[in-house]
């Protein structure tokens, strides 16, 4: 009736959405390695990027400019920020400091017209990479994923198979993507049946 | 059996790998490199199949995508493949093939004795007039006429292969690999430009591998595997053999079938057979080529009778001749290439019979010097034999080719290669509304203006010569990439005759009375019959090809259309460009649906979501049901229950102590801004601006028609704060509403909206005994009635995690929800189990869920509403703010008659007079049982369950004028002839002044 086994019931206070296919590994020398970066914190902003105001409240606490250019990204260590919609971001922080970063974020903008949620619950970072991940890629999105229309940095809010996703280059040429709590199994069930060819291991 | 007609040398097959196949059971050799057409005519097989109509013996006609008749049925049980053209499937060993027609067989087959009896009584349009009436006995017509007809069969089994699809994005995609293509990705691959170029045989060349001119010096099918080894070694170009682009679509879209493991065998031992590609290119050079025309003469259809082309194509490139003594008919220059194809071969060319009456053309002179016989002025008539062709009966024709002027005489020979002209491959083009026009000068239809980025290179445009071909892929190769280039091949093929516009071959008698002349085999259409058909009124050429069936089936008119299309404008007495032609759909080629359904199947059909405590729930035996996406448990069945003992065990849980459900999947959206409670306010019937932080309102949305849309409660978090809930299945379509509102008509107001429903797992545990639950594991909170009263909102710990509280309730108990980020989820959930377990916590689902709330009468928006009920038709007034200072959406169509007449369906409770009867949902509600039909319907049963609590079976249900018809019998008839009787109430069963919830 369903693929989730019940290893699922392992686990702490925290689970991950995709902590039940931990266990899943390959090969070494698989063509598709999916790492998960798991409870980092996700913060929905909305806001005005016309008001310096707002935007120099971002770069003072986050310590990085807010892209305002459609379908970037900036990145200061763990502290990653990408463009949503032309009033939209997701920061996606270090383990943890969420809390924080909410509180400095709403005391930075106090009296402005703005909206932080914390969805970290609501979403998990997932890094692709490996030999075969262009061609995964391209059995799973309908976007243009190569160097040419895809660089380094940039953020595509596209489909993965029948689920959403944010996704964005990595320098060293693997993808992040971000995938919603409720569909991360489906993601993964997709991702190991295309990545089938190539191998899958999940570091 | 030898391969009597297989050449000693030449040609591309590898006589060091002999391969083994059976056709119609027997076992014949073939080589690597072949098609199973060229090895079935290398063993001198001639009759593939039965034509559909007249059951006709047939043979190979063509080398390629074109060929009408030898459709195959492909291997055994759950593996076969129905319909693959003979001239498509390579050889490979152990290949199995049937014929798809003839019964008994292809070689002896009855019905073409009913077709040689009765052919002359089968019209075009005879099934629609012969089997119209009675009108009832169709379906038994039909059966025997598909019996009877048909092609190949579908496995009924599960297919075993798997198929996928994938996303392909290009700078440049060129659609052929034969010259033209190869020029045209050669000169956009040096451009640095991303190229795909795609071909629909096993290696690249087209033409070119049968070829026997110089391009530059260089032999036609050397120069092609140098091009091919350059554009295989670019990097910014890939090359994908074994591929149709299949459909070309607006923007630029094209879809290509990837044939990955069929030439190795009936499965793939590993991976995917076939490789569905949805291209997505910014410029598309079309280099389809063009199919030789058949000429349209007596008896035309005989085995034996081969396109010229395709004879020196399984000369060249198969090293198969498929005749001894042949006679070429021709229109043009390119037959005089056969006759000198099949003289090097060693065979006989007894005459080439062309209908010009001076031809002068390079290879005319080529083969007069070759000694071979030339009769112009002359036409093949028709041919001669009974299941093989055995002679040409040649007449001498008037200059137009309409007539026959002087005596006929017959020469002996066992094929005829024809070589009527070319129709340019144009059905891509088509595909996305582009009409093809008349080229007079190459007598051919091609790609008419379009709007797409697309340039045509070589044959498609009318451009036959080689040298033409060459140096337009080079230009479009060019014009696709930006570039110019300046380069030019010599094939030394400038001169060439002028091509005389022919198709239907004047017999001696007319059309009416000549021998049959087919036009397409396929369909088993004739000369006569679109005259037939022309003659009885059927003008238009669209028409013509639905009444006489010319043009459908699976090689979509490829050989016949054209000729179809001048004998329409010949009768009509116009010209080919008047009466225009039909124009091509998708699929170039047909398509397997399992490439179609690519990898969405099964569990990747549709994404199941689970909530954080999906795990808890598969431990502990949920069955689920779907809701939205959602996996939601629908109840959990303990050992021996049936499932009506388990909502009887789970509701009395809840009402005599504590029962928890999963109600993560609700919708939630958090609302920020200054104006959130003046943008809740117009979008909720009811009044927010005195909600206090700290407070839950439940409020319904309506559509603009005033029509209930959603519900849901929503909390105040703080002034500027809230978070608001939707139905499980309503989350997308009401942030979708709010977006809309907000963004088109409000700007104004100061407020966001974020989803959060993935964020936040929800706990829901109700019952007379969920403080207590909730006290063990809270104690920050102040829980008791005084302080925490009913639809209050607090946060707190519970079980050490951060939590929001809410004293909420839909089951009509005292009821806590605890929100959780969803990471905690599933602990928040194992740790209320574990506080309850002293009380009986019992999991509950979704359909207990229903019922607990039906005793209550809640409405659940979408099951009790459809898009037609107003609050007031659901007796919710009293959520309708009437004092409102800004409207909200939906109030003023309160106004309209219909919407404000008192006699509309109203929400109103059922009880069966039967107590142990449970109403099936859906029932309709009548007022008089013995009415007879068609009967007054008044309503209809909406939520109906069995109430354990209550001892009874309850329902909700609509009736027109409902409010006022309080203890009124209604009756609901049953399909099975049961009449079940009940008696309206409210729709409050239990505790209707709302004690419990209050407690």
């Amino acid at each position: 009736m369903t693929n989730v086994s019940n290893n699922l019931l392992a686990g702490d206070m925290m689970e991950s959405s995709l902590h039940h296919r931990a266990a899943h590994t390959n090969a070494a020398d698989a063509g598709v390695v999916m790492t998960e970066d798991k409870f980092r914190g996700h913060l929905n902003l909305r806001g005005n990027p016309q008001d310096t105001a707002f935007t120099s409240a971002i770069e003072s606490v986050l310590g990085v400019a807010l892209p305002t250019t459609a379908n970037t990204s900036a990145r200061n260590g763990d502290t990653v920020v990408y463009w949503l919609c032309p009033n939209e971001w997701l920061l996606i922080v270090a383990r943890g400091t969420q809390g924080q970063v909410e509180t400095d974020l709403r005391a930075a903008m106090d009296g402005q017209h703005i909206a932080i949620t914390d969805i970290s619950s609501a979403q998990t970072l997932v890094n692709l990479s490996g030999s075969g991940l262009a061609e995964l890629l391209q059995k799973s999105s309908v976007y243009d994923c190569h160097e040419s229309n895809f660089p380094v940095g940039k953020v595509v809010q596209t489909t993965f198979a029948k689920t959403g996703t944010a996704m964005c280059k990595r320098e060293d040429g693997s993808m992040d993507l971000v995938i919603r709590r409720s569909f991360s199994d489906y993601f993964f069930l997709w991702l190991k049946d295309a990545s089938e060819e190539y191998g899958l291991r999940v570091a | 059996m030898s391969q009597v007609n297989r050449l000693a040398t030449g040609g591309r097959i590898d006589r060091s790998k002999p391969m083994s196949f059976t056709f119609n059971g027997k076992t014949f050799q073939g080589f690597d490199g072949d098609t199973l057409a060229s090895a079935m005519l290398a063993n001198g097989v001639s009759i593939v199949g039965r034509s559909f109509k007249y059951s006709r013996a047939r043979g190979i006609l063509g080398h390629g995508a074109e060929e009408p008749n030898a459709l195959m049925q492909l291997h055994k049980g759950n593996q076969t493949i129905p319909n693959p053209r003979a001239t498509q499937v390579e050889l490979f060993n152990g290949l199995t093939a049937t014929s798809t027609n003839g019964w008994p067989n292809a070689e002896f087959d009855i019905m073409e004795w009913v077709g040689k009896i009765g052919g002359k009584m089968m019209p075009p349009g005879f099934y629609y007039k012969t089997f119209m009436a009675p009108q009832k006995m169709w379906m038994t017509y039909e059966k025997l006429i598909r019996k009877a007809a048909g092609f190949g069969k579908l496995s009924l089994d599960p297919d075993p292969d798997t198929y996928d699809k994938v996303n392909v994005h290009c700078d440049v995609m060129v659609v052929g690999a034969g010259p033209a293509g190869l020029t045209a990705a050669l000169e956009a691959g040096r451009s640095g430009k991303r190229v795909l170029i795609v071909d629909e045989q096993n290696e690249f060349g087209g033409t070119l591998l049968a070829n026997n001119q110089t391009i530059d010096g260089v032999d036609a099918a050397t120069w092609a595997d140098q091009a091919t080894s350059e554009l295989v070694g670019m990097n910014n170009v890939t090359v994908m053999p074994r591929t149709t682009a299949f459909g070309y679509y607006d923007h630029n879209f094209v879809c290509a079938l990837e044939r990955r493991t069929d030439h190795l065998g009936p499965v793939a031992l590993t991976g995917t057979r076939q490789r569905l590609h949805r291209i997505r290119a910014h410029q598309v050079i079309l280099a389809t080529g063009a199919i030789e025309r058949p000429l349209v003469f007596g008896n035309n259809d005989l085995p034996g009778i081969m396109l010229a082309n395709s004879v020196s194509t399984y000369i060249n490139r198969y090293a198969v001749v498929p005749g001894q003594r042949c006679v070429v008919m021709t229109t043009n220059d390119s037959g005089y290439q056969t006759a000198l194809d099949i003289q090097a071969a060693g065979r006989t060319v007894v005459a080439v019979v062309d209908s010009r009456h001076a031809p002068d053309g390079r290879l005319v002179q080529a083969a007069k010097a070759a000694g071979i016989q030339v009769m112009v002025g002359h036409g093949v008539i028709e041919a001669q034999g009974s299941k093989k062709v055995s002679g040409a009966i040649v007449a001498p024709l008037d200059e137009a080719g309409d007539k026959v002027i002087g005596a006929s005489k017959t020469l002996s020979c066992d094929l005829i290669a024809v070589a009527g002209g070319w129709s340019p491959v144009v059905h891509l083009s088509c595909h996305t509304g582009s009409r093809p026009v008349w080229k007079e000068d190459v007598a051919g239809f091609v790609p008419g203006p379009t709007i797409q980025n697309q340039h045509l290179a070589g044959a498609i445009a009318g451009e036959y010569r080689l040298s033409q071909a060459l140096n337009a892929g080079v230009q479009a190769g060019a014009a696709a990439s930006g570039t110019e280039s300046a380069q030019v091949f010599d094939c030394g093929d400038e001169s060439e005759g002028v091509a005389q516009a022919l198709y239907l071959v004047p017999h001696t008698k007319p059309v009416s009375r000549a021998p049959k002349q087919f036009v397409d085999f396929q369909n088993d259409v004739t000369a006569a019959g679109i005259e037939i058909a022309a003659r009885e009124g059927f003008q238009s050429i669209e028409h013509v090809k639905r009444y006489t069936a010319m043009g459908f089936g699976t090689d979509q008119g490829k050989t016949g259309n054209v000729n179809g299309m001048a004998i329409v404008a010949k009768t009509l007495n116009k010209s080919i460009a008047e009466t225009g032609t039909t124009i091509f759909r998708p699929a170039y080629t047909p398509v397997t649906f399992g490439a179609m359904g690519g990898r969405d199947i099964g569990v990747l059909l549709d994404p199941a979501r689970h909530t954080a405590m999906h795990p808890w729930h598969l431990a502990n035996g949920a069955e689920f049901e779907n809701v939205g996406q959602w996996k939601r448990p629908w109840y959990f069945p303990q050992a021996g229950e049936t499932m009506q003992q388990t909502l009887n065990r789970e509701c009395l849980a809840v009402r005599n102590s504590v029962g928890m459900l999963d109600a993560s999947t609700l919708g939630k959206i958090d609302i920020q801004g200054k104006d959130a409670r003046e943008f809740l306010n117009r979008v909720y019937t009811n009044a927010w601006t005195k909600l206090a932080p700290g407070k839950c309102r439940y409020g319904l949305m309506l559509k603009e028609d005033g029509m209930i849309f959603d519900d849901g409660v929503t909390a105040c978090l703080s002034d500027t704060h809230f978070l608001m809930t939707t139905t499980s299945g309503g989350a997308a379509a009401v942030l979708g509403w709010l977006e809309l509102w907000h963004q088109t008509e409000w700007p104004e107001l100061d407020v966001y909206f974020t989803s959060v429903t993935d964020q936040w797992a929800t706990c829901s545990f109700a019952g007379p005994n969920s403080r207590k639950v909730l006290e063990k594991l809270c104690t920050d909170v102040d829980l008791s009635a005084e302080a925490m009263k009913f639809m209050d909102y607090r946060e707190g710990t519970v079980a050490g995690i951060k939590s929001r509280i809410f004293r909420i309730s839909f089951t009509g108990e005292l009821s806590f929800e605890v929100n959780v980020p969803a990471d905690q989820g599933h602990y928040m959930w194992k740790k209320l189990m574990e506080a309850g377990e002293e009380f009986g916590i019992t999991p509950y689902g979704t359909e207990s869920m229903h019922v607990l709330r039906a005793e209550k009468g809640f409405i659940i928006a979408g099951q009790d509403t459809d898009g037609s009920m107003t609050p007031y038709d659901c007796l919710m007034g009293w959520a309708v703010g009437k004092t409102k200072e800004f409207s909200f959406l939906g109030e003023r169509s309160f106004s309209r008659p219909d919407t404000a007449r008192t006699d509309r369906k109203q929400l109103v409770g059922l009880k069966p007079k039967d107590p142990t009867v449970v109403i099936p949902e859906g029932s309709q509600i009548v007022m008089d049982p013995n009415q007879p039909i068609p009967m007054d319907m008044m309503g209809h049963v909406t939520s109906s369950y069995w109430s354990e609590c209550l001892g009874h079976g309850i329902a909700m249900g609509t009736v027109k004028g409902g409010s006022d018809r309080m203890g009124e019998t209604v009756y609901c008839p049953q399909a099975d002839g049961r009449v079940l009787a009940a008696e309206i109430c409210s729709p409050v069963f239990y505790d209707p002044k709302g004690d419990h919830h209050n407690d």
